[in-house]
This record gives structure tokens, sequence and C-alpha cells, in this order.
């Protein structure tokens, strides 16, 4: 799906604008904190239900103003679909096409893909970053992804529950087995798509980061469940379902000591090696901002080959880049369908012609 | 009450202020008198006015086969259907740690006596198809088999009058596991 207009009403700095976007190539301008990031983040709220940077909705309404709203147009081909996303009184309400829905019904419907400065976190920042990460990458092209972590987050509470009752009482509850083939069933499911899905986008993201450092670095995309390990002959659900649950009879005594559940989805991370090295510890800076960027634009090119084009949303991606890695990056992205990109100086995408949107505090001065 | 919200409670309220006497007078005893005589079946747990249920009473219900469900509604529903024969047994439940439900507070036991007492060969469970619903299913199943009889759980699948196109991949991917042969 591509995005034809937005309007933000009370949505960070912005009182009431409208913008309407290129069907290709969009090019938002402005110097610094006039509101650039801001109609990024408003775009990807519309696709996933959240921000990428801001978990309390409170501070996404403008400053003195009770509530925000976010309407955008999208078009399937030629078919108009309209999402809005608003929030008051502590509570956001979302509509498709007029119609009541869930934050669940957003993800997938009009597939976005964001890359913006925060993403240096997928490589340094903590694993509950990559673990959003995968959760978003994946719900987006599989639905049945969404339904086991909405299914297993209720098995996850349920369970702690129980652990904290055996916890407190010294006794382990009868029904604890029952909640254990629970998590280890959908658990494992949710750990074989994301086996999947890291195998899937491997390849790309190795060529992605080859291409953007002139590199020949052989990348690897490794899975870290806690509790036990995953190689390369894991291929089964059976086997990643055996796995966690030796890992888990052997974790019980500790988890009734702690009172929660330890090992599962919820505490799995993952890792970015080149040629072996883990690039969180081992890699530079620009190696870093490399390795998203080639993450990102492989989360979009799967997107595109499973599910259709995203709307790809990058913030200022260039900033940090030397001329070569920015050609680099530009030959890579030039397969994007809708692009819309933040920049506080002019750059070029490629031979197409870009839409022109500039922003000064909050409002929009030029649009195409 | 569930279901209920402001409004329809509003709009429920402003129409017995209007209705006639009689017709007020009619639904209080109606409600004093459902109050006064339902209750729960003594043997399956189901809605009954009488000791034991007119389900557990008729000769003609197949008493080798029980059917467990979680409420004495799932009943009503699977008897309007005409499909089943046998009796039934009502949990008034499901596991639900965060509620503070246990095995202890579903008629297990019972259910147990009531297999050996009547020579049940089959238990149905049909508890709901949510995380709850399965461990219940997935608990009374471990419960039941040293009594060595056969236990099945209703099948879960693509709904009649649907499209294949518009169920998902879980419910799909469950009812391939469950295909039945075609005799």
């Amino acid at each position: 799906m591509r995005i034809h207009q937005i309007r933000l009403t009370n949505f960070r700095n912005f009182s009431d604008a409208v913008v309407t976007f290129g069907e290709r190539r969009n090019l938002i301008l402005g110097r610094n904190a006039q509101g650039k990031t801001n109609l990024l983040e408003a775009i990807h709220i519309l696709g996933v239900g959240r921000s990428h940077r801001e978990r309390r909705e409170a501070n996404l309404v403008k400053f003195g103003e009770t509530f925000y709203r976010i309407e955008g147009v999208f078009f399937d081909k030629s078919v108009r679909n309209v999402i809005e996303v608003a929030y008051s009184e502590q509570r956001k309400r979302i509509r498709i096409n007029a119609k009541e829905a869930r934050p669940v019904d957003l993800i997938g419907f009009a597939g976005v893909v964001i890359s913006s400065p925060e993403d240096i976190a997928l490589v340094k920042g903590a694993p509950g970053v990559r673990r959003l990460f995968l959760d978003v990458a994946i719900s987006q092209i599989r639905r049945e992804y969404l339904r086991s972590l909405q299914r297993y987050v209720r098995v996850l509470d349920q369970r702690n529950k129980l652990l904290k009752q055996a916890q407190l009482s010294g006794q382990m509850p009868s029904d604890i087995s029952v909640w254990n083939t629970k998590l280890v069933e959908i658990g494992a499911a949710i750990v074989r798509l994301r086996l999947e899905y890291l195998e899937e986008i491997e390849k790309d993201v190795e060529s992605n980061f080859q291409k953007i450092s002139r590199t020949r670095g052989k990348v690897g995309l490794i899975y870290k469940p806690k509790g036990y390990d995953v190689d390369s002959d894991v291929d089964s659900l059976e086997a990643v379902e055996s796995l966690m649950a030796d890992a888990l009879t052997s974790l019980l005594e500790a988890e009734v000591r702690r009172g929660y559940t330890l090992i599962g989805p919820h505490v799995d991370d993952f890792c970015f090696k080149v040629d072996g090295r883990d690039l969180r510890l081992f890699g530079s800076e620009g190696e870093q901002r490399t390795a998203v960027l080639a993450i990102r634009c492989a989360e979009a090119q799967e997107m595109k080959a499973k599910r259709g084009a995203p709307i790809v949303l990058l913030d200022d991606v260039f900033a940090e880049l030397d001329d070569e890695r920015s050609r680099a990056l530009t030959a890579l992205i030039s397969e994007f369908d809708q692009i819309i990109l933040t920049s506080s100086r002019g750059v070029s995408l490629g031979d197409e012609a870009a839409r022109i949107i500039e922003i000064s505090d909050g409002r929009i001065v030029r649009n195409g | 009450m569930p279901t209920i919200g402001k409004r329809t409670a509003q709009r429920l309220a402003l129409y017995l202020v209007k209705a006639p006497k009689e017709e007020v007078a009619a639904l209080v005893d109606a409600i004093v008198k459902m109050k006064e005589r339902v209750r729960f079946c003594s043997q399956c747990g189901s809605l009954s006015e009488d000791d034991v249920c007119p389900i557990c009473r008729d000769p003609k219900r197949d008493r080798s086969v029980i059917c467990v469900v979680e409420e004495p509604g799932n009943v009503m529903r699977i008897e309007s259907t005409g499909e089943y024969k046998g009796l039934y047994h009502v949990l008034h439940g499901r596991l639900s740690p965060l509620d503070g439900i246990g095995p202890e507070d579903l008629a297990i036991d019972k259910l147990e006596r009531r297999i050996e007492n009547l020579g049940v060969k089959e238990v149905i469970i049909a508890t709901n198809p949510n995380v709850e619903g399965e461990a219940t299913c997935n608990y009374i199943a471990q419960a039941l088999k040293p009594l060595g009889i056969k236990i099945t759980s209703i099948a879960t699948g693509v709904p009649i009058g649907s499209d294949l196109d518009f169920a998902d991949e879980m419910t799909l991917s469950r009812a391939f596991r469950g295909r039945a042969e075609i005799k």
C-alpha cells in the first residue's frame, strides 16, 4: 500500500497540517527540530499502531492540548483506505475505513518499514529492542505470528501468576504442567518463525552490508535463546519444542524461587556477526550503522517479496554516511516503491524526481 | 450485568418506566420464580429445576459418553444442534491462575466419580479454543488418562459457510492437523 495523504491534529509540534505524498519519491526538508521526524512517526503509527521511539502516548500530544489525531489516506492500487488513530483521555481509538478496529488490526494493513537514528540500538542496545524489531517485522508479514504472540503473552501471565503462588506457598500447583505445555507449544512456534525469518533475510542483509560498506564481510544473524542453544540443524518445530521443554524442566526450581518464567521468546535475543565478530562488542561505529541500514533494507525487501511493497520511511539516513556509502545506499533503495525521506539538506534519491515537502516549525511551507 | 453498558441500562430502565404495570409485574414474577426454581443439577452441574436435570434423567440419552463444557450456556448451545445424544459435565469455569481458578475449583473429581459409576467409555472435551480452555482440556485429559477410556476433543477449524481465503493461518493449520477421512 502507499500513503497518499496525512492529516495531523495536535500531534507533536503540529497543530493542524495536511501533507500530500507522491507515489514514489518524497523528500521532507527542513532545519533541525522543525517536525520532520514527527511526520514519519505519524505514518509509522498508522502502520503498526505505535510510535517507533515514544512509549507514552500522552507525550505525542501537542504541548498544552488534550488529544491528538492522525488520519491517513492510503491506496492499494486503486482501492482507497482510510486509517485514523486518535488519542484522548488516556484512550486510543483506531478506525479502519470508518470501522472501529484494534491496534493489532493495523499491523500488516498498510505495511511500513522505518529506519531512524535510534536504530543503532538494534546492534548496540538491550535485547528488548531486537525482539521488538523481530516482532514488528514478522507480524507485518505473517498473521499467525501476531496471533501466537498474543496467545503467548496470555500464557506467560497465567504461568507467572502460578509460579508466584508456588513461590509464596512453597508448593508446586498440579496445573503447572499444562501451562508448561502451552508455554512450550506456543513459545516454540514463535522461536521457529523467528529462526525462519532471520535465515530468510540473512542473505539480503549480507548483500546490503557488502554493498554499503564495499567489503566482502560474511554476515551472520544468530538467534540466541535463553537457557538453551539452537544450531543450524535445529530445523523443525519439534526440535525447538524439545529443547525448550528440557530447558524448562531444568529451570523449574529456579523459576519458583524467582516467581516468574525464565525462558521463552520473551527473553531471547539475536546478534549480528561479521566474519564471526559480534558487532555489538567488536564493531566500529561505522560498521554498526551500516549493519542496521542493511537490516532495515532487508526488512523492506522481505516485506516486498512476501506481502507487497511497504512504505519505506527513512529518517536522516544519509547524515552519518560518507559520499561513497551514500551512493551505495541510494542505489540500494532504488528498488523500493514509495520512499519518504527526511533530510536537513537536499539529497539525491537517484535519477527519479522527488516530491518536496518543506516543514518549518510544525507548518508545511511547501508540498510538491 | 454482563454485556449491559450504561446506555443500554438507561434504555432498558426507560422502557420499564413506560411499560404497562402488568408487564413489569410479570417480568418481576418471572425473575423471582427463576431465582427460586433454577439450580444446578446435582449430577452434571447444568441448569435444572429439579435435583437432577431432564438430560441426566432421560433414559434415551447415551450414558457411555460425557461431554465436558465450561459453562451451562455451552450445554444449551450444543443441545440446540440436536447432534449430541450423550450426557454432559459442566466445569463452571476454566483454569486461570490470574482469576485464582485452579483444578480444585473445577468439578474434576466429580467427573471421575461419574465416569466410574456410569461406566463411561468416551469423554469429549469441549472447552473453548483459547489458551485457558486448551490448558483446561489438557489438564482433564491428563487426569483421566489412568482410567483408560477414550478421550477426545471437539474439532476446531474452518467455519461452515465461510471461505478458505478468509481463514487465518492458525485456524487453517489446526484444521489440517484435525483433518478427517472421507468415508
